[in-house]
């Protein structure tokens, strides 16, 4: 087993990943950014729309763009990347195992950032197990990334901004979308994205449901259904559409298996997908030296994931003494309030709410443990 | 059915009427303006600089609506191109004695070229009536968006926003139904919901409890896919909160990679 | 063959020219373009089922595409259990479909 040290581990180079290890760098910390993939980016490079937000979060460029200037940035700093490095696990005193193809290599480090993302959630129906049937971010992989049409006619399940969004991709690449259906009495996402597939004409039906999907080895038809008040399929609803393809955007869920092995300790809340790590306004977490960023904490956007990648990239450097202590708050104060910008509104406010939940929980926590308990 | 932008994706007329981007009646009939359909508060301010002349603000909070100042607007289509919600379009009631121009974002292919005859689209998608391009516009600050303006006849100024960018898709009946599948909640090991249920009537009452039970989550991918889906059932069988039901207890690698690895890692441990 | 292979593209352009390579499913030659996981280029040539599951003897095919849930794992150059959706091609490289969770050959002999 090969052992290596490093100042700054991040795991993940997604958009969080990414400028956590840019920020870190730049104020000179000797950092160490882990991605299993053969390439970094995470999932902006799916992401071609042009993204919200305002100049400072690069809204109005589109996503794989933004990926591709962030590469940039951190090939002219000195960070060092391990790709095609899958850290399996989190043991004492801070120490990485990850394999690289068939080397093992343990990787200690003062300060570990974890920026391991978020997951399609699944929902299981008769045939959701059938070839054809798949994640609405892995039908926009295969567009947008691998330029390979999943099918010709797809219906959607779910219209958050997720389903709305890979929708219209879907329709850019050539396929067509019959319909987007969604559970819900209204539509989840932002309505600028809803009102793009409707002006190309695909129906949005909110209160249904798939209830099945069937074919001979493969997608050939759905059953879709209309939903009561009790959210049970109305008798006689029932309609099929021939489809060859059949995408879940039933939400995210942070991938949190890494900080549970820590030893984070977590909270519970459902607007930001469930199970959470606790973290102060530094994004560290109950385990000093241990930060968060991105979809892990709690699932939401690029825009805000890259900024928490700031965040915990500037807290972490300044820990290890490479920013003084008022310096550092000034630019980390920057930062809070760029995401807080993003987390108002209509949209924003539940998550900015359960944000500060998070981060009073841990406050709590700690005034309860009266200290950290060290790894 | 319920009317408004969060129901169907459209805008309601009220909705217009609140949007604080609308033109007047009077700035309409005196030529090219935007018209920025933008009514729920999101936080999105591009079309602010896009906007060289000062006709579109939102101020701070970001999440504010945009306000067109009509006065100052001259219809250039850049907000058009710039807005990511493609929520901005341009309304030209003088094109001619009988048309008007409709402007509006366009990024698929092909792209029309002036002189087309396309069927032009209500914000439902709907064909509306036939529009002949007048204009697409395509700078490279606008990264691939098209700006593409239609004749259409003056009455539906209002009405039409877009161009259907295909033929109509094809309307084949599904094929007859077949054996109905299973539905599997553990998709790698092929644990249904009843098995779940079942395991949970025997006794279990946490995921590891289910997941010794049934083996639901002891595939490949390790639970990513099912945990979840099991707490749940846990949540609705026992009337547990989704907060108390923890995920199964992580253990190295969280990730599959090859035993013989974790056979040369416990040796070197030991 | 079918192509489901995106060759234009509104935003994106022009698909980058790649070097062409031959990748075998089941014996039979596919066309696949270095640098692309294993599981575009099956989707490219229209092969939806990648594997049939030990119980139920059902088809799997892609469901993430970035390697978390295993569904699309086939038995690559005679090792099963790889995950084609985050495995790249390479020229001359034998897939088959995966019974079970092991290599296709013992599955024919249960």
């Amino acid at each position: 087993m090969k052992k290596m040290v490093t100042e700054i581990a991040i795991i993940g180079a997604g958009p969080a990943g990414l400028c956590a290890a840019i920020e870190a760098s730049r104020l000179g910390a000797h950092v160490t950014l882990i991605d299993e993939n053969a390439f970094p980016g995470g999932q902006l490079f799916k992401q071609i729309h042009k993204f919200f937000g305002s100049r400072e979060h690069m809204a109005g460029t589109r996503g794989y763009e933004i990926g591709q200037m962030l590469l940039k940035e951190l090939e002219s700093t000195d960070a060092d990347v391990m790709l095609g490095s899958v850290a399996y696990g989190i043991f004492d005193n801070n120490e990485i195992g990850i394999m690289r193809g068939t080397e093992h290599i343990a990787l200690k480090a003062d300060k570990i950032i974890i920026a391991a993302g978020g997951k399609e959630n699944y929902m299981p129906f008769p045939g959701s197990t059938l070839p054809g049937v798949m994640g609405a971010g892995a039908a926009q992989t295969m567009i947008n990334v691998n330029r390979v049409l999943p099918g010709k006619n797809v219906l959607m399940l779910g219209s958050g901004n997720v389903g709305l969004i890979v929708s219209y991709q879907l329709m850019q690449a050539g396929a067509n979308v019959k319909a987007l259906v969604e559970a819900a009495p209204n539509i989840g996402g932002y309505g600028v994205h809803a009102g793009k597939i409707r002006r190309a004409g695909v129906p949005i039906l909110v209160g249904h449901t798939i209830t099945e999907v069937y074919g001979d080895g493969h997608v050939e038809g759905a059953v879709i259904a209309a939903l009561d008040e009790k959210w049970n399929p109305i008798p006689g609803s029932e309609r099929a559409v021939a489809v060859d393809t059949v995408c879940l955007a039933v939400g995210l869920n942070p991938m949190t298996e890494l900080a549970w092995m820590a030893g984070c300790e977590f909270t519970f809340i459902p607007a930001l997908g469930g199970h959470v790590p606790m973290h102060n306004e530094n994004m560290e977490t109950t385990k000093q030296g241990i930060y968060v960023a991105g979809d892990i904490t709690g699932v939401e956007e690029a825009s805000s994931a890259m900024e928490e990648g700031k965040l915990a990239g500037i807290a972490a450097a300044a820990a290890l003494g490479h920013l003084d202590a008022i310096t550092a708050e000034g630019r980390k104060q920057e930062v809070r309030d760029r995401v807080n910008a993003l987390r108002t509104g209509l949209f924003g406010e539940r998550r900015r709410m359960a944000k500060e939940t998070q981060v009073r929980a841990m406050q709590e926590y700690m005034e309860t443990r009266g200290e950290r308990i060290d790894g | 059915m319920a009317e408004g932008v969060r129901f169907t994706g459209i805008p309601s007329a009220e909705e217009l009427a609140a949007a604080t981007g609308i033109p007047s009646e009077e700035r309409l009939k005196q030529g090219r303006v935007a018209v920025i359909e933008c009514v729920q508060e999101i936080p999105c301010n591009p079309c602010e600089s896009a906007c060289k002349f000062g006709a579109i603000t939102v101020g701070k909070p970001i999440t504010n609506l945009p306000c067109l100042h009509e006065e100052k607007c001259v219809g250039c289509g850049r907000c058009v191109a710039m807005c990511p919600g493609q929520a901005i379009f341009l309304l030209n009631y003088n094109y001619s004695e009988t048309e008007a121009e409709v402007s509006f974002p366009y990024e698929y292919l092909p792209v029309p070229e002036k002189g087309d005859v396309v069927k032009a689209v209500g914000r439902d998608g709907q064909y509306v009536c036939d529009g002949v391009v007048t204009s697409v516009v395509m700078p490279e600050a606008y990264k691939n968006t098209h700006v593409v303006s239609i004749a259409i006849p003056k009455e539906y100024i209002n009405t039409v926003r877009s161009m259907k960018h295909s033929a109509d898709a094809d309307e084949a009946e599904a094929p007859a139904k077949k054996d109905t599948a299973s539905r599997l909640v553990c998709r790698c090991m092929e644990v249904t919901r009843e098995d779940i249920e079942a395991a949970i009537a025997a006794g279990a009452t946490t995921v590891d409890g289910v997941k010794r039970m049934t083996h639901a989550g002891m595939g490949l991918c390790q639970g990513k896919t099912c945990e979840r889906l099991v707490a749940r059932i846990i949540s609705e069988k026992t009337g547990l909160s989704m907060a108390e039901i923890i995920p199964a207890t992580k253990r190295a690698p969280v990730r599959p990679i090859s035993m013989g690895v974790m056979a040369d890692a416990a040796e070197q441990q030991n | 063959m079918e192509d489901n292979r995106i060759l234009h593209h509104p935003i994106l352009g022009d698909v980058p020219e790649r070097k062409q390579i031959t990748i075998y499913f089941e014996g039979e030659p596919v066309k696949a373009y270095e640098g692309e996981p294993i599981a575009a280029a099956l989707m490219a040539a229209g092969i939806k089922a990648f594997r049939k599951t030990v119980n139920l003897d059902e088809p799997r095919g892609i469901f993430c595409a970035i390697g978390r849930c295993t569904d699309c794992m086939m038995v690559v150059n005679g090792i099963p259990n790889v995950r084609t959706c985050v495995t790249f091609v390479e020229d001359g490289m034998q897939l088959q479909r995966q019974y079970g969770f092991s290599a296709a050959k013992e599955a024919e002999d249960r």
